[in-house]
């Protein structure tokens, strides 16, 4: 009954809205390959209010670091255990990076432990199959950041289930185009977008 | 000078009168050394088993049993097989109350049992095991219903109250094996959340969710859809109607189905559901109150009710929960929707009450294959009262309160010969004679 709706996550430090034109991006992509119910549009959803409790899953980004105030880390935590599910994106692809370092600390400080995602994880067959874990980027081929192409994704699992799925690659810089484009591309990159989706909707 | 006519009269009449106190009492005598009535019964108030073996070889014709609470069954045992060898036998318990209970498995992977105990209402009822007392529970409306995790050896029963007290024992069986659960529906958070809801329980779920025309989300392997693989199958939506030959024949051979949202609103299902879902009332839009989470869902309320569906939930007037059913499997349609918003935005236990609510919903109507727990003869006794009353009657009342009053024709018949010798005595007296 109810559609999928992209929410992007609002906080109160950093850049939470640099990748503006993702969520329109994987939006077009979710309605191009399945036929789940999405709305046209996405949400901003801050981090700080319960209407977080009603996107279980949200995409958070940024490039500056990132430090969660009382409330949005007590939801951030709630949120995680009730099943929902967080992508964190660091948009400087920079493992030294202010994002990334802050990031970190924070979902483990307040969900817990991030660990390697396997290559062979559902969430890399939920609907494409990407035999090699997750797609590269552009960025990584072109040694920007920190100059690393980032074998794996990593995650916090509660009960077997992703509660949040951390990434290095910078897909905020790879999927942040308007959908139009993909015509010009002989495959498309915002394909990883679905399987996110479609693993987040059934795990 | 009195005529001798004059004496005569008086004398026949107290000849007469004194004739006739004779016949009384020689009849009184003779009635009195004629054949004896019945002897008075013999009264065993609470009989056990090595009292009675003690009596066995000089037992009266007739046997009265008191009784403060029902007896064991050898001792009932015993007492039919008295009257069966030609004795009057009888009882009498006034504080004797009519308690029964009833034990089963629990369809579900953490197991357990459900204990549902009859007895008068307003009585306390004691429910307990091999360890120890579970729970006390009031009876309302004649019964309640308990249910237990995990239980040491047979059930023990007991209802106290100002009625009296009654009693029962009963053995849980054996678990029931279950099996897995199949989830079918399109990708969405109800589907995930239902999955996540019934495997945090323990279920083993196989889901099998679309996403795509053609490509479908697996998890476990689907064969065929039989109750030698699945406990229950829940169709989250009308994609479910997909296997909807397949569901029926699974329902109706023992299966257990449960149909959400409107998923019943497929013709694919109409011959066994239990209604037909009506228009959808959206949700409220505040977050599911501990109290009443279901409450502000929304629902599609079920209409149209089939002659054997059962009513299990309402908001108000509408239907929100039903069951029937269908040949040899269960049915349960729920009419809310997007129950997975009671999960993620409720209040402190909201992930738990959702996750057990689910597990009940499909445990509900799961098959299981029985186990038989054969008790052993004579251990247990689920309806004591019933199965005195079917071994020996009713009660009757105590036969000292039974006994019959003093003859009253005999005690007139005393009295008019001694009236009648009295009065000749007297005639005889007066007239001078001796």
């Amino acid at each position: 009954m109810t559609r999928f709706v992209f929410a992007t996550a609002q906080y109160e430090s950093g850049d939470w809205d640099s990748a503006p034109l993702v969520p329109a991006n994987i939006i077009d992509t979710i309605a191009r390959y399945t036929s789940i119910e999405v709305a046209p549009t996405g949400v901003v959803v801050p981090l700080a209010s319960t209407a977080l409790f009603s996107y279980p899953f949200v995409w958070l980004t940024g490039h500056l670091p990132v430090r969660l105030t009382e409330t949005e880390g007590r939801n951030l935590s709630r949120y995680c255990d009730r099943g929902g599910l967080m992508f964190v994106d660091d948009h400087n692809h920079d493992i030294d990076g202010p994002f990334h370092k802050t990031a970190t600390e924070e979902i483990e400080r307040l969900v817990g432990p991030l660990s390697e995602l396997p290559n062979d994880h559902a969430l890399y067959s939920a609907f494409f199959r990407f035999e090699d874990g997750p797609p590269t980027t552009s960025h990584e081929l072109n040694g920007w950041g920190d100059n690393l192409v980032h074998a794996h994704l990593h995650a916090v699992i509660h009960g077997g289930r992703i509660a949040v799925l951390y990434s290095n690659k910078d897909y905020s810089s790879e999927w942040s185009y308007h959908p139009d484009s993909k015509r010009f591309m002989s495959v498309d990159n915002t394909r990883f977008a679905v399987n996110l989706v479609v693993h987040a909707l059934t795990r | 000078m009195r005529s001798l006519g004059e004496g005569r009269a008086p004398a026949a009449a107290e000849w007469a009168a004194h004739a006739a106190a004779v016949a009384l009492l020689a009849w009184m005598l003779v009635r009195a050394l004629g054949p004896a009535g019945p002897a008075p019964p013999l009264l065993i108030a609470e009989p056990r088993t090595d009292a009675l073996a003690a009596l066995s070889g000089s037992l009266p014709s007739r046997v009265h049993a008191t009784f403060r609470e029902a007896p064991e069954p050898v001792v009932r045992d015993w007492l039919v097989a008295l009257r069966r060898s030609g004795r009057s036998v009888s009882w009498s318990g006034d504080s004797l109350v009519g308690a029964a209970a009833s034990v089963e498995p629990i369809v579900a992977p953490r197991g357990g049992v459900r204990v549902r105990v009859a007895a008068p209402a307003g009585m306390d009822i004691v429910i307990g095991d091999a360890a120890g007392a579970l729970d006390t529970v009031s009876s309302v409306g004649g019964g309640a219903t308990l249910a237990a995790r995990m239980v040491v050896g047979d059930l023990t029963v007991a209802a106290r109250g100002g009625a009296g007290a009654g009693g029962a024992k009963v053995a849980p069986g054996e678990h029931a094996s279950v099996r897995d659960v199949l989830v079918l529906g399109r990708a969405g958070w109800e589907s995930k959340f239902v999955i996540a809801a019934l495997e945090e329980e323990g279920w083993r779920v196989t889901a099998r969710l679309a996403v795509a025309p053609g490509a479908w989300v697996t998890q476990g392997t689907l064969a065929a859809i039989d109750t030698s693989r699945f406990a229950a199958v829940v169709a989250i939506d009308t994609v479910a109607a997909e296997w909807g030959g397949e569901i029926a024949r699974y329902v109706r051979g023992g299966g257990g189905f449960v149909l959400a949202g409107g998923a019943a609103a497929s013709p694919a299902f109409r011959t066994i559901a239990p209604g037909r879902p009506a228009m959808y009332v959206a949700a409220d839009p505040v977050a599911p109150p501990d109290s009443a989470p279901r409450r502000v869902l929304g629902v599609q309320p079920i209409t149209s009710l089939a002659s054997d569906a059962v009513v299990l939930e309402r908001r108000g007037t509408a239907v929100t929960a039903a069951a029937r059913r269908v040949a040899l499997g269960r049915v349960a349609q729920i009419g809310y929707v997007d129950t997975w918003r009671w999960r993620m935005a409720g209040g402190e236990g909201a992930t738990e009450a959702h996750r057990e609510w689910w597990s009940k919903v499909v445990s509900s109507v799961a098959h299981a294959p029985a186990q038989s727990g054969a008790a052993e003869e004579g251990a247990v006794d689920a309806a004591p009262h019933a199965r005195l009353v079917d071994a020996l009657g009713e009660p009757s009342a105590s036969p000292r309160a039974a006994r019959p009053a003093r003859e009253p024709l005999m005690s007139w018949v005393l009295v008019l010969a001694v009236s009648l010798l009295i009065g000749s005595w007297g005639s005889r007296r007066l007239r001078g004679a001796r």
